[in-house]
């Protein structure tokens, strides 16, 4: 590490030399061509528009110039005769010859295709051009993707690209401190971690690459500025840096990462400064966040009440304790009659109030170019007091000297994100709305019931003492997660000539997180613990140091002859990363305005002592691409990489990965005569081998584990506790894809499919072993799924006039894929027998369990078939595996029922331009999935009416005489004890069909000639206003959002350039 | 132009040789903290150290010797014990009292005997691969005594092994299945040998070991060189092979590096240990069948009956092993006092001197020699405070029946018992203190789980 940053500065002595040299260099060149003159021009595109930052070399020199925001440039000391090259990235090489005295010149520039917007894909390690390129890949634009969701590109990217899939917490709902989980054309992991528990729902990455691969194995690979990153970074990333973010699905467009390609990868680039004058921009987003509430049904004081009575909890067979329920029962009843009827739900939400300001610098000239980002982010989450603060302060300098390109980029993140004192919703959900939350004089009530002795009742409450989560918001708490992050990147580009470019790049980023929770004496979640006197109250901390080093280092080579087109690109990198983690949780914090750690009584009886995670990866990749175009109609591809990682097995070190693509682009061909109908076509087609190293780094290594609890006279002993697998090698992939793209009507309507199949094989699972070996089981290569699915985009510039100004443009995109395990190990049967156990009291069965089958889909829904409710005795009819009837619910007579992956799921886009009015909206669509409704279930069937509320259909729709058809069963006071409880069952598997306006914007962009704009030195000021998940049609009616509320938002945006 | 392909040349070549030859040592070389990685515990020597300790305290665990193998279960079905003898006591102990094998408790406690001890031997494997790979390493003696030690440790766990999960070979004749006596670090099963293999295995690492071990080294809480003869003399006997269990009982009876206790201030007679296993909770695991959650122990009457009928003496000072007044404070009445001896030793005996008389004593029987075996019991009688036998030869007869009385008075609460009476295939019926009845399908085997 040290030893690289050495040589860079070592580097800077030559460079300053150079500058001098160059300087020097010019002032001769004045002298000597005394005759040189300065040109001026513009630089055009196609459609006239002003093409900024197009570059102006006089050829065959070094001098060059690149052109401003209006595409104007200035080159000085040219010579007579001189032939200047302008070129741009998408655009033809322009060549123009100067003739005798000429000073001033519009150039156009061409487009290199009509069609297509995207010209050049950057998969992180190099550029390739459409033309030479095989893979499927699809760019998005920063600006693309700010217009869908001004407050995250993840989600903005989900409603964009059909192959991302963005899974819905309905838990944490929209919660500003959950990480979005995603997934590139499904997963190809089994939901299990390798130990064989099941993954959790969120992922905690604090900057630790490895952990955030482990919580989620089927997160793509996330490319930031050419180094990896996690989902965290990009998530509290400033939108408004973002240039462009690209996916890469099929293997000829992954292979280059070789063992980290198999879940697809995630390219975001950020902006380059732009040289000319000093240019501030600023733009600032205002949202407002309302908790959509409208998915709960809940009954009122008095609803409850009688639901209450008719499920029997004021009744008893024992005559004492009945008159004691009874004497409860007008209790609550004339709290009933005074009008109390709490709307718990509305308790603990706000309006949350969100703000983003993000201000840049950017300018330069000639040899330096800097920019300077700051950016402040402050969301407010709608549960009270939570929400999520972001500081990000960014410097990046660019220096040319002669064939050299310096970079170095330096960015400074803070992130808090606090968490809500008020507890989880689903407690506000519970509450009994004929309890009052506060006293008369104002206070928020602790404990909602005076005891039975208070009241001279002669038996406890049904339902036990209950307590009021929201006086926790008048405690003194903490709950929150923040990280420190910086981060420096260097990288060096030689251009040895227009041919062959040597990039050498080195990344180091720091994160240290830090989080903290604290819940003094007094909160109500030590009410009815029998934790002891002295160890109430309760404080932990975790702390830790995340860091990576990556260095890169890349040749590139491209070569033109006639119609040989010829692209290659080498490279190698290496990274290293490391975390270390330390908790501390101590109890016994009797006041809460004692928080802090050391305050505590000790550690208390359940913690007892420290605990650390220390993690450290290292790995390396190689990789050679070869790109090769005939006459611009035929396009080969070939891509090795060679992975080594220290997560692999000794005996499997390294591994090869490869992979290539053809294209054809019919519309080149000679047969292929100009038409009315087709313009363009291309055919593509790709296969290859990628790989996924997203399992921890202790299975391949023999480790073993010292004991402190015990001695051997007073020495240590050590143990190995797992049998290493020498053998074990990174998970494989062979993707293949064919996608073909065509263009109708001269670009009035533009489409693509894909048609992919994605095979994993050798995916690790556990073994079980013979003991006599001396271990339980290892991880070994066992398993295989198989994904296979079709995209369809389709966009459609339904009103293209530059004239008038208007553009309408009409997009829309599909897909669908399967999946289909093809191989287990044996281990699996072990947890597919323990979901299937009735009365195992660990196994909770009143949602589906999973069940890995060969030949069935992961997501597939296990239940038991139900034939409805038999009117007579209000029982649920079940059928068993040979086709009988019983009454009775069994493990073992689940079957699948249905697949819980949609027929198609897809968005649907509209952008409306008409002069400064910009109009888009966006849709999202999904068909065919079936989902478990797990609210009727929790909130209809199994709710225990002596502890927590329930739906309003508890009262109207459910069985109660003989006779009732109805679809529910018996009302029954704690359904878990009363009538059988309700486990997995057909009945509640429900079709999953949604429809939902995901985003609405409007903007409007203030014409340059305006008085105030031009009075206050403005450029392009922008307003944009975004409403986000406007509303959703569903067919499955259920609780969303069921721990923390979704939310709707509303964006006010500005922005604008000084 | 040429200049810059050589350059290019130059590049490539580089990342060409950083692609092969050094990438390998980049990625082998991760250290793992808090958990040690195999390569940098056998760095140094004391890691060597460190992972056999790592099997002595995997041997001193509850289930192991540290309670159920030696004075838990075992010592129950070893029939050390005669008061609370109910179902109360829980399944482990109660069927164990009654050998009904079959029953859950005890078929899951035998499975985890069996995971843990073969956990331990291919820790054990683990090392001696280790130990020969870095032989260059290691000091001449130091690699004699971690592979001696290694080796023994294997024969130890792989011969009780066999004595827990295999029919003895008193009731067979040695081809029946015995278990797989694996030597290798692997993840494919090692087949199971038959009884005698095992046998012949054990000697074969014992002699090994015993040829590696220096035999001025009799430190007791490892496995030492008169350890290991002492173990080859049960294997012997176990095996049958009189001579070489006789020569080697013998030889560590002669050797005078061991020397039987002249008082009884130590009822452990811990200086007789050839091999104590040094258990950290032992007070912990004592009281955990003698004490807290349930109080096995044995009668006065039994006591009596066991120490004081026939050729015993109310002065022996194994009498109070066992004594109902004066068991440690609060505790049982029937705690054996003999584990908590004065201060609180926490080690634990696996290998005693006087075994080795009763070996010895047992091989004289066989070969008629009445008079030596006498003179051997009479030798451990003197030092624990009984008279002399009155005849200087007892009846050949007699001989058995009081080495049978010998162990069952030395080795109470041991655990050896069990193996006892398995080796000499005792009739369930002729056990001693039978308060329970034997299950219908009482057996000497326990039920493997593989």
């Amino acid at each position: 590490m040290s030893s690289n940053y050495k040589i860079l500065n070592k580097g800077f002595k030559p460079v300053r030399k150079g500058v001098l040299l160059l300087l020097l260099m010019n002032l001769f060149s004045i002298a000597l061509f005394a005759q040189s003159t300065t040109v001026t021009g513009v630089v055009k595109g196609e459609n006239g528009e002003f093409l900024q930052g197009a570059m102006v070399q006089l050829v065959g020199s070094n001098n060059v110039t690149t052109t401003a925001l209006n595409g104007t440039f200035e080159l000085r000391n040219v010579p007579a005769k001189a032939t200047l090259r302008i070129s741009f990235v998408g655009y033809k090489v322009a060549y123009v010859a100067l003739e005798i005295g000429q000073k001033t010149l519009i150039v156009n520039l061409k487009s290199t295709t009509t069609t297509l917007t995207e010209v050049t894909i950057n998969n992180g390690l190099y550029k390739r051009p459409v033309g030479n390129f095989t893979g499927a890949a699809k760019t998005y634009t920063g600006d693309e993707l700010k217009s869908v969701n001004p407050r995250s590109v993840i989600q903005a990217l989900a409603v964009l690209d059909p192959s991302v899939r963005l899974t819905e917490n309905n838990v944490l709902g929209s919660d500003p401190n959950q990480l979005p989980i995603i997934q590139i054309r499904g997963q190809n992991n089994l939901p299990l971690t390798t130990g064989g528990a099941t993954t959790s729902a969120t992922p905690v990455s604090n900057g630790d690459i490895m952990s955030s691969y482990l919580s989620n194995p089927n997160e793509p690979l996330i490319i930031l500025d050419g180094f990896q990153t996690t989902m965290q970074t990009i998530y509290d990333m400033d939108i408004n840096l973002i240039a462009s973010i690209t996916v890469l699905k099929d293997a000829a467009a992954t292979v280059a990462y070789g063992s980290k390609a198999a879940n697809g990868v995630i390219v975001v680039e950020t902006k380059q400064p732009v040289a000319g004058k000093i240019r501030a921009t600023y733009s600032v987003n205002f949202n407002i966040e309302l908790p959509d509430l409208s998915s709960y049904h809940l009954l009122d004081a008095a609803g409850l009440l009688e639901a209450q009575r008719l499920a029997g909890v004021y009744n008893d067979e024992n005559l004492f304790n009945d008159i004691g329920k009874k004497q409860w029962y007008n209790y609550r009843l004339s709290n009933v009659k005074s009008g109390i009827n709490t709307d718990w739900l509305t308790q603990p939400v706000q309006v949350g109030f969100g703000v983003n300001h993000s201000f840049s610098l950017s300018g330069g000239s000639g040899a330096l170019r800097y920019a300077l980002n700051l950016n402040y982010n402050d969301s407010e989450g709608v549960m009270k007091e939570s929400g999520r603060k972001r500081y990000g302060l960014g410097y990046s300098l660019i220096y040319f000297v002669k064939k050299f390109r310096f970079d170095n980029r330096i960015t400074l993140g803070y992130t808090k994100g606090n968490n809500t004192p008020w507890g989880s919703y689903s407690d506000y959900a519970a509450q009994f709305p004929y309890f009052k939350n506060k006293d008369d004089s104002g206070n928020i009530i602790k404990v909602f019931e005076p005891t039975a002795k208070d009241l001279g009742f002669d038996i406890a409450s049904p339902g036990g003492i209950m307590t009021n989560t929201a006086y926790n918001s008048t405690l003194n708490s903490k709950s929150y997660a923040a990280n420190l992050n910086i981060g420096n990147s260097t990288s060096v580009e030689w251009t040895i000539s227009d041919a062959i470019q040597i990039r050498g790049s080195l990344g180091w980023s720091r994160n240290v997180p830090n989080s903290e929770t604290f819940f003094p004496a007094d909160h109500t979640s030590f009410e009815n613990s029998i934790t002891v006197f002295s160890e109430l109250g309760t404080y932990s901390q975790l702390k830790g140091i995340n860091s990576s080093i990556d260095g890169k280092i890349n040749a590139n080579f491209n070569k033109s002859l006639g119609k040989h087109t010829f692209f290659a690109s080498l490279g190698g990198s290496f990274q290293k990363t490391s975390s270390v983690g330390t908790q501390i949780s101590v109890a016994g914090i009797p006041n809460d305005y004692l928080d802090e750690l050391g305050l505590a009584n000790g550690f208390g009886l359940s913690n007892l002592k420290p605990s650390s995670t220390k993690n450290l990866t290292k790995s390396l990749s190689n990789y050679l691409s070869l790109s090769y175009n005939y006459a611009n109609r035929y396009t080969a591809e070939f891509t090795i990489n060679q992975s080594g990682s220290s997560q692999f097995g000794s005996n499997n070190k390294l591994a090869p990965f490869y992979g290539g693509g053809v294209a054809w682009n019919i519309s080149n061909e000679k047969f292929f005569k100009p038409n009315d109908i087709i313009q363009s076509a291309k055919l593509r087609a790709s296969i290859g081998i990628t790989g996924n190293q997203s399992f921890s780094a202790y299975m391949s290594q023999q480790v073993y584990q010292y004991s402190f609890t015990n001695n051997y006279r007073l020495q240590l002993g050590t143990l190995l506790g797992n049998y290493a697998n020498p053998d074990l090698k990174w998970q494989q992939t062979l993707k293949k894809n064919i996608g073909l793209t065509l263009g109708f009507f001269n670009g009035r309507l533009n489409t693509s499919f894909e048609l992919f199949q994605e095979t994993t094989d050798n995916l690790i699972l556990p073994l079980e072993v013979a003991p006599s070996t001396g271990f339980v089981n290892y991880q070994d290569n066992l398993g295989g799924t198989k994904n296979q699915g079709y995209e369809i985009s389709i966009s459609t510039p339904i009103i293209k006039n530059a004239k008038k100004n208007i553009f309408w443009t009409v997009g829309f995109n599909t897909g669908h894929h399967t999946n289909v395990i093809t191989r287990l190990s044996p281990a699996i049967e072990s947890i597919n027998k323990a979901n299937n156990s009735t009365n195992d009291p660990n196994i909770s069965q009143k949602s589906p369990l999973p069940r890995f089958v060969v030949g069935q889909s992961m997501s597939r829904i296990w239940a038991v078939p139900s034939l409805g409710i038999d009117p007579a005795s209000g029982k649920e009819v079940f059928v068993k595996l040979d086709g009988s009837r019983t009454f009775t619910w069994d493990a073992l007579d689940k079957q699948p029922i249905a697949d819980a992956n949609s027929k198609f799921k897809g968005s649907m886009s509209s952008n409306f331009n008409y002069k400064n009015f910009v109009l888009n909206f966006n849709l999202m669509f999904q068909y065919g999935g079936y989902m478990y409704n797990q609210t009727l279930v929790d909130k209809i069937e199994n709710v225990n009416l002596l502890a927590v509320n329930a739906d309003e259909r508890v009262l109207t729709e459910r069985w109660k005489q003989p006779g009732d058809h109805s679809s529910f069963k018996s009302l029954v006071a704690d359904g878990t004890n009363g009538l059988q409880q309700t486990n997995a069952t057909s009945r509640f598997v429900q079709k999953n069909n949604f429809l939902e306006i995901s985003s609405i914007t409007v903007g409007y962009n203030f014409p340059a000639n305006l008085k105030w704009v031009k009075a206050a030195h403005l450029s392009a000021p922008r307003l944009m206003v975004t409403q986000n998940n406007f509303a959703r049609l569903a067919t499955i009616k259920t609780e969303r959002g069921t721990g923390y509320p979704f939310s709707r938002s509303f964006s006010f945006g500005l922005s604008t350039n000084f | 132009m040429k200049i810059l392909k050589n350059k290019i040349l130059v590049i490539a070549g580089l990342m060409t040789i950083l692609g092969t030859a050094s990438c390998k040592k980049w990625v082998n070389d991760t250290p793992q903290p808090l958990q040690v990685d195999e390569s940098t515990l056998f760095s140094t020597e004391k890691g060597f150290q460190d992972a056999l300790y790592g099997v002595y305290l995997q041997m001193a665990g509850q289930s192991l010797y540290g309670r159920d193998l030696t004075l838990g279960v075992l010592s129950v079905t070893g029939r050390s014990y005669d008061v609370n003898i109910s179902p109360t006591i829980g399944n482990l102990f109660y069927q164990g009292a009654r050998y009904n094998f079959q029953d859950k408790a005890l078929k899951d406690y035998a499975a985890d005997v069996w995971s843990k001890m073969y956990q331990s031997i291919a820790n054990l494997n683990n090392l001696l691969v280790n130990i020969e790979a870095k032989k260059e390493m290691l000091a001449v003696n130091n690699y004699n005594r971690y592979k001696g030690e290694a080796l023994a440790l294997r024969a130890y766990l792989h011969f009780d092994l066999l004595r827990l999960f295999a029919p003895a070979p008193a009731v067979g004749i040695g081809t029946e299945k015995g278990i797989p006596y694996v030597k290798t670090i692997q993840s494919t099963t090692t087949a199971t040998a038959t009884v005698d293999e095992v046998m012949l295995q054990c000697i074969a690492d014992l002699k090994t070991a015993e040829s590696l071990l220096e035999p001025n080294d009799v430190t007791d809480y490892r496995l030492n060189n008169w350890a290991v003869k002492g173990l080859l003399a049960r294997v012997y006997l176990y095996k049958g092979d009189h001579e070489n269990a006789q020569n080697y009982a013998n030889a560590v009876i002669a050797s005078n590096k061991f020397l039987l206790a002249k008082n009884n201030t130590d009822l452990f007679f811990s200086n007789e240990g050839l091999f104590n296993l040094f258990v950290y909770q032992s007070q912990a695991f004592h009281k955990s069948v003698l004490t807290d959650q349930v109080t096995l122990g044995l009668s006065a009457a039994s006591q009596t009956e066991l120490y004081v009928t026939g050729n015993g003496a109310t002065a022996d000072w194994r009498k109070s092993f066992v004594d109902p007044s004066t068991g440690l404070g609060s505790g049982s009445p029937f705690m054996p006092k003999k584990f908590y001896p004065l201060g609180t030793k926490s080690s634990f005996p696996m290998i005693r001197l006087t075994e080795m008389y009763y070996i010895a004593a047992e091989c004289a029987v066989k070969k008629n020699d009445a008079l030596t075996a006498t003179n051997l019991l009479d030798s451990v009688r003197v030092h624990r405070n009984l008279p002399k036998y009155t005849l200087t030869a007892l009846p050949l007869d007699n001989l058995s029946d009081e080495i049978g009385k010998e162990y069952q008075k030395e080795f109470i609460s041991e655990g050896q018992l069990f193996f006892y009476f398995k080796r000499k295939n005792t009739p369930f019926s002729a056990l001693p203190f039978t308060k329970v009845p034997v299950d219908a399908n009482a057996t000497y085997v326990f039920v493997r789980p593989e």
